[in-house]
């Protein structure tokens, strides 16, 4: 038997909120086209537009890449820290920095990962949800607005790759 | 066994003057019958004014495929089950700058494993391939095509 995979493609232009900041939008999505009794490996692609902000990406050095979390799909993706306890976290992966332009005030790009730099993330269940929400965060896990990057839009490109349900978990 | 299908700017059915759409006639007999996975690759020619992808809405394109039947779904702001011929995205590499902040050449490119791999229930069926190229709000044509060239290579692999 055949294991199928589906794309769903994100366009920042076509989030339920338009403009404002792009840094946490929503997109909504009827998830009934992924046949239900499989598990998923999930990968995305990722590319953004240039920033006209000089120096977006390197004022300050936390802003060289950022952090997708998406709440709604990531469920199975735990976190090492400080403690030993056991948490989750939404985290969907990384994207970089792609440099376009320099000056002595800075640097300027857009931020981009391609569909092998993050390691699959593997559901469970076909989603269970009609909302995605899409967040960007620095490193420092907090969400900035000085630099422009919450004025850049971007494609973000989920994919789903069917793998068989292992009975014995 | 896998197969290539390589388009060009250069040699097409028919294309507009500001090249943002072009049309591709193909016999498909040589593909066996069977499920695939295509990928894709694309590269243009340097663009030969300034400045190219410091410009927002050059930053990347999008390219869609009318002929090919995908499993490619878009979200936004419908609760409703979409299609989608977008293909992937071809972004825009940095390759020269005669001043700094000021002029910025480059190219578009991706490589196959830029873009997830798209599934293809079937072989192709269309005799004809429309190949079309948006700015990054996927609505906007993608009018820098008109000054650049490129090669679109599409792979195909069997799957059973």
């Amino acid at each position: 038997m055949t294991l199928e995979s589906f794309n769903i493609v994100m366009n920042s232009f076509n989030s339920t909120v338009a403009g404002g900041d792009r840094n946490s939008l929503k997109y909504l999505i009827n998830f009934g086209f992924l046949p239900s009794g499989y598990e998923y490996d999930m990968t995305f692609s990722f590319t953004s537009t240039t920033s006209l902000v000089v120096g977006n990406f390197t004022a300050p050095p936390s802003n060289s890449f950022s952090i997708i979390q998406i709440p709604e799909l990531v469920n199975n993706v735990w976190i090492a820290g400080s403690t030993s306890s056991c948490s989750s976290t939404p985290v969907l992966g990384v994207v970089r920095l792609w440099a376009t332009s320099t000056s002595t005030s800075g640097l300027s790009g857009y931020q981009y990962a391609t569909h092998t730099d993050n390691p699959p993330i593997r559901l469970k269940n076909r989603p269970n949800t009609d909302i995605i929400t899409v967040n960007l965060l620095r490193v420092t896990g907090l969400f900035t607005t000085a630099y422009g990057e919450d004025n850049v839009n971007y494609v973000l490109t989920l994919s789903f790759k069917q793998v068989k349900k292992n009975d014995f978990l | 066994m896998s197969f290539i299908v390589v388009m060009r700017s250069h040699l097409f059915f028919t294309a507009p003057p500001s090249r943002t759409e072009y049309q591709y006639l193909i016999n498909w007999d040589f593909f066996p019958e069977s499920k695939y996975i295509m990928t894709m690759d694309f590269v243009s020619t340097r663009t030969e004014a300034a400045p190219t992808f410091a410009i927002p809405s050059r930053s990347f394109c999008n390219i869609s495929i009318d002929g090919l039947s995908t499993r490619n779904y878009s979200a936004g702001s419908i609760n409703e089950t979409q299609t989608t011929q977008h293909i992937g995205i071809a972004k825009g590499e940095y390759q020269a700058s005669d001043e700094p902040d000021a002029i910025n050449i480059g190219i578009l490119v991706c490589s196959p494993y830029d873009n997830p791999p798209i599934y293809l229930p079937y072989k192709p069926s269309s005799n004809i391939l429309t190949v079309r190229f948006f700015e990054p709000n996927g609505i906007t044509p993608y009018t820098r095509m008109s000054v650049i060239g490129f090669v679109l290579t599409l792979h195909f692999t069997p799957i059973d």
